[in-house]
């Protein structure tokens, strides 16, 4: 099937965009109709992007799918779209989640019903933007679309302290992407400056410009700070837990499964091609942060009591291995990394799902409360055992595809940071596998519990396509590796070897 | 005195000139017939006075826009300038009146002070404006700030009843006064250093080496002075809040906007010319530690407050401070980009604030007047469409994408970076974080809290209320998607 002419990227963008639009006018007591039509539109957009898949040309692992279109010629900046492996398989995992967080909201959205289908279709819009754009400004237009319907995804339909974290949340985005945006406009002049023409594109910039050195240290920690917050990196990550605990289940999945990866997605597009004389500097200091936030995030989730809070600061342990292997700086550390957003969106997005469905039929969600649930709803237990293993790292399922390329990835780099990231893996296994033994195993303690029911049918839709994935990048790992080889080493690890190469000749200069 | 005698005789008025300034008289002529017509019609309905003012004003954005093509031209021996960057500011108080006029209807008739001499008070201001912004004389520019300042103190203190308005009118007054003397001061030490009062020769001898006299630089600073007490830059800002909260709430929307518009339309003129004359560039670093500490004050002064005027009042401050960015960088070089930068946002601003404060026009009840923030509980569930476009007015006031006030803020900060003032950019953007919290906080308010069960505000049923915050959503987004589109017409302006 020939592409050339049919604007994919710009379809499968501006798609939920449209659906938004035509929700709105959609009478706000018709809920079932809502409802169908948003979950429709997330699912069209999904059939869009799939075929990309199959006819992205990875051998080569350049942009592909261009659209261009002049925005702001003034300032060099243009509606550019343009897909790699790297943001092929992000792409994939946002149109892949989002129908899933749809499906799942009917069960605890009840009320302005329009309004939640609205925001979420914005920031589907938003997500995928940022995951098809290779234009700095662009970039960081969908960047910031992506905060305010989220803001009120927590702030109307949490929990109780919805409005201290739902302003938690937006204030600590808007810090770090603010200072990006100065750091893009410096770039943009730089470019000016040595171009002659002001220009966003970022591989215009990667190709033409040179960034002198104490520059790139500053646009970095711009960078960076920006990304660190969102992933988010130790000690940046204090918004994570409230959002994660406040947000409803649909929240919940699409920040885990979706918006932290926008983070990761950043370092490894911008971060370590555009400055990697920084990186080279910043790089013991990341590696050291993140296994920080490994360790620290490990411990936290083994005291929680509250399931949900146990799964988000999993989250902040499972994040920290994604940016150790990203700066790891290699081929396998980066690959990882990029495998392990898609595994984490995967079974981290499960989890949240699977604790609001014990929450929506209990109310409660302390591990307490549970116990020997594997008898009264088998079908429920096993697909937590299935997800929780996939998280821990079970050989044959996904997750251990990306645990096992990360930590070769930072032993080849430096192999002291393999220490706690083994370490991280170990904690992994026995605070999930504790938290598994408290609900599933045991003895039925609470005769409230004896009245539970199994998955219900919407359920087993919302679970289904994540285990079969699950199994899939189990098994076939290459078929998404050989994605993104090409993409990382030509669009990330070339600018590492540039360098290196100055860094010999300055040497040489001072011989 | 015989130097004087001579620029007396250059007044040189031709057919060509009348033509040039229709706008000005259009406003001017709108203003006599209203009251001519008001002579006529004592005790009854002044309805004829808003139709008049807003004709008369459409009319003169319609020549005025027409005027677009006009460079550089000067009237009146050069007194006054007839040029782009003119009839780019002329556009922008056009609208903001014109804005003011439709907010007034409804709310003066409910003020029971539905009065003809409001709407002349109200286009004497925008002359007052119009002469400021193309004014290429000191003497002049003082003229139109007086024309613009002595009715605006009427307009603060129009509710003759009420403590807080005749507060804010005395208030306004005595500080307005002390500006005013003080631009004068500042005009003469600027006329003893180079021997005019006109701009053109003013940057002449500045660049020729003027520049370095105390005289100059003392001239200057009051000149500073007394238009920073006009935008309300820090710390010449005391006055804002409380004539901001006593006005009428037209007039206070109309003073955030235009007032300060005209402000930085002196500005600007004045600094064009001379950037980069400045070696030392004390200039610069005067105004970028005004335009700091404006942002700053203006910022947290927003923070705590609950009465959304207020609040209001110090954003304007804030935005005050933003654009202040733009003029310390159009002090070091005279690349058009600054410039562009500060009409482009005080396009968008006065859009998004009037706009805004079309949204606080619109709460009325028992209770009179719904100025508390928390009097918007609510009303996303009550009028969903009115609390969109508060939200769109909030979101663009912090500068989130895509809206205008977005791009307003790129401009102006990519034009800092531009000259090197990064840190003024980063100071900048950390603070339009700051600044989310308490924008937000309307929008949560109308969102997420639950609409009370009694004693919430009705809505008023006006279609021009209407119209203002259905034009400036527009006008928003549009600037917001198409920043192009103003930004190629402005780039032919320097």
């Amino acid at each position: 099937m020939d592409l050339t002419g049919i604007p994919v990227l710009s379809l499968a963008t501006f798609l939920p965009l449209l659906g938004a639009v035509l929700v709105a006018f959609i009478p706000g007591k018709r809920e079932s109709a809502i409802r169908q039509a948003s979950l429709s539109v997330s699912i069209l957009t999904l059939v869009i992007s799939l075929p990309l898949f199959f006819l992205y040309d990875a051998t080569k692992g350049d942009m592909q799918f261009n659209e261009t279109l002049s925005w702001i010629p003034a300032l060099g900046i243009s509606y550019r779209l343009g897909i790699d492996g790297i943001s092929l398989l992000l792409l994939l995992l946002t149109t892949f989640i989002s129908p899933l967080v749809l499906l799942s909201s009917y069960s605890h959205i009840k009320e302005r019903v329009k309004e939640f289908n609205i925001l979420y279709l914005l920031m589907e819009t938003g997500m995928i933007g940022v995951f098809v754009t290779s234009d700095l400004f662009l970039f960081y237009i969908f960047w910031e679309l992506t905060l305010i319907p989220l803001y009120f995804i927590v702030g109307i339909w949490g929990g109780p302290r919805r409005f201290y974290a739902a302003i938690k949340f937006f204030l600590y985005t808007l810090v770090g992407s603010l200072l990006m945006l100065v750091a893009i406009i410096y770039l943009i002049l730089q470019a000016r400056d040595q171009m002659g023409a002001p220009s966003a594109s970022l591989f215009a910039i990667l190709d033409n410009v040179t960034i002198p050195e104490n520059a790139q240290m500053w646009l970095f920690a711009a960078f960076a700070l920006a990304f660190a917050i969102k992933i988010p990196l130790f000690p940046f990550h204090t918004w994570l837990p409230d959002a994660h605990v406040e947000a409803p289940t649909s929240g919940s999945v699409v920040l885990a499964g979706v918006l932290l990866k926008l983070g990761s997605y950043g370092l490894i597009r911008f971060c370590l091609p555009l400055f990697p004389w920084a990186v080279d500097q910043f790089s013991p200091l990341m590696l050291v942060l993140a296994a920080v936030g490994i360790i620290y995030g490990a411990f936290l989730a083994w005291a929680q009591e509250d399931l949900k809070k146990l799964v988000a600061y999993s989250s902040i342990s499972h994040m920290g291995f994604i940016v150790l292997g990203i700066f790891a700086w290699n081929l396998r550390g980066v690959q990882g990394s990029i495998i392990q957003s898609i595994n984490h969106g995967l079974s981290t997005g499960a989890l949240f799902l699977l604790v609001g469905m014990i929450y929506d039929r209990r109310h409660v969600r302390m591990i307490s409360d549970f116990g020997g649930l594997g008898r009264i709803i088998p079908w429920f237990s096993a697909a937590l055992l299935l997800v929780t293993l996939s998280s821990i790292g079970l050989p044959g399922l996904n997750g251990f595809v990306g645990e096992i390329l990360i930590v070769q990835g930072v032993f080849e780099a430096d192999w002291r940071f393999a220490v706690p990231a083994a370490l991280g893996i170990l904690l992994g296994a026995i605070y999930m596998l504790s938290m598994i033994r408290r609900t599933l195993m045991g003895a039925t303690n609470k005769p409230e519990n004896k009245e539970m029911k199994d998955l219900n049918k919407r359920e087993v839709f919302c679970l289904l396509p994540i285990v079969v994935m699950i199994f899939v990048i189990g098994f076939f790992p290459g078929l998404f590796l050989d994605k993104t080889k090409v993409s990382v080493e030509q669009n990330v690890l070339k600018y590492k070897d540039a360098i290196r190469i100055t860094q010999e000749y300055q040497q040489h200069e001072l011989k | 005195m015989t130097e004087g005698m001579s620029t007396m005789t250059d007044f040189g008025m031709t057919a060509g000139d009348l033509r040039l300034l229709e706008p000005l008289l259009a406003v001017s002529i709108t203003a006599a017939l209203v009251l001519t017509v008001d002579l006529f019609r004592i005790g009854r309905d002044k309805n004829f006075a808003f139709v008049i003012s807003l004709l008369g004003i459409v009319y003169a954005l319609v020549r005025n826009l027409m005027l677009w093509d006009v460079e550089q031209t000067p009237v009146f021996g050069g007194h006054l300038m007839v040029d782009r960057l003119g009839t780019g500011f002329n556009t922008i108080f056009l609208v903001a009146a014109l804005f003011a006029v439709m907010l007034s209807k409804s709310y003066m008739r409910r003020a029971g002070l539905f009065l003809a001499e409001y709407f002349v008070l109200l286009l004497t201001t925008v002359m007052g404006m119009m002469v400021m912004a193309q004014a290429h004389d000191l003497v002049v520019l003082f003229l139109g700030l007086e024309l613009l300042s002595i009715p605006l103190y009427v307009l603060a203190a129009f509710f003759r009843g009420r403590k807080q308005s005749v507060e804010a009118g005395i208030k306004y007054f005595l500080l307005g006064a002390f500006s005013s003397g003080i631009l004068i001061y500042g005009v003469a030490l600027l006329y003893g250093a180079t021997g005019s009062t006109e701009i053109g020769q003013i940057v002449a001898a500045a660049t020729a080496g003027a520049q370095d006299s105390l005289l100059f630089k003392a001239g200057l600073g009051l000149f500073i002075v007394a238009l920073g007490f006009k935008i309300a830059a820090v710390p010449f800002h005391m006055w804002a809040p409380d004539v901001y909260e006593g006005s009428p709430t037209p007039i206070t929307a109309f003073m955030a906007t235009a007032v300060k518009a005209a402000g930085f339309a002196a500005l600007v003129r004045m600094f064009s010319g001379l950037s980069g004359v400045f070696g030392e560039a004390s200039v610069t670093s005067t105004i970028s530690i005004i335009a700091f500490a404006t942002m700053i004050v203006g910022n947290l002064g927003a923070l705590p407050q609950t009465n959304i005027k207020r609040m209001l009042a110090y954003s304007s401050i804030a935005h005050a401070g933003y654009i202040l960015v733009g003029v310390a960088a159009l002090t070091v070089s005279s690349s058009a980009d600054a410039a562009e930068a500060v009409l482009f946002y005080l396009l968008a601003y006065t859009f998004t604030n009037l706009g805004a404060f079309a949204v606080v026009v619109f709460l009325v009840g028992k209770k009179g007047e719904y100025n508390e923030i928390t009097d918007f509980k609510g009303l996303a569930v009550r009028n969903p469409v009115l609390a969109l476009s508060m939200a769109i007015f909030m979101f663009t006031l912090t500068g989130i994408p895509p809206t205008a006030g977005f791009f307003g803020k790129f401009f102006l900060f990519k034009a800092a970076v531009d000259v090197g003032l990064i840190w003024l950019a980063v100071t900048g953007v950390i603070l339009s974080v700051v600044s989310l919290y308490y924008y937000v906080r309307v929008v949560a308010f109308m969102y997420l809290h639950p609409s009370p069960e009694e004693d919430y505000p009705k809505m008023e049923q006006c279609p021009w209320l209407a119209a203002v915050s259905l034009i400036s959503v527009a006008g928003i987004l549009i600037l917001g998607i198409f920043p192009q589109s103003l930004l190629s017409a402005l780039d032919t302006v320097f």
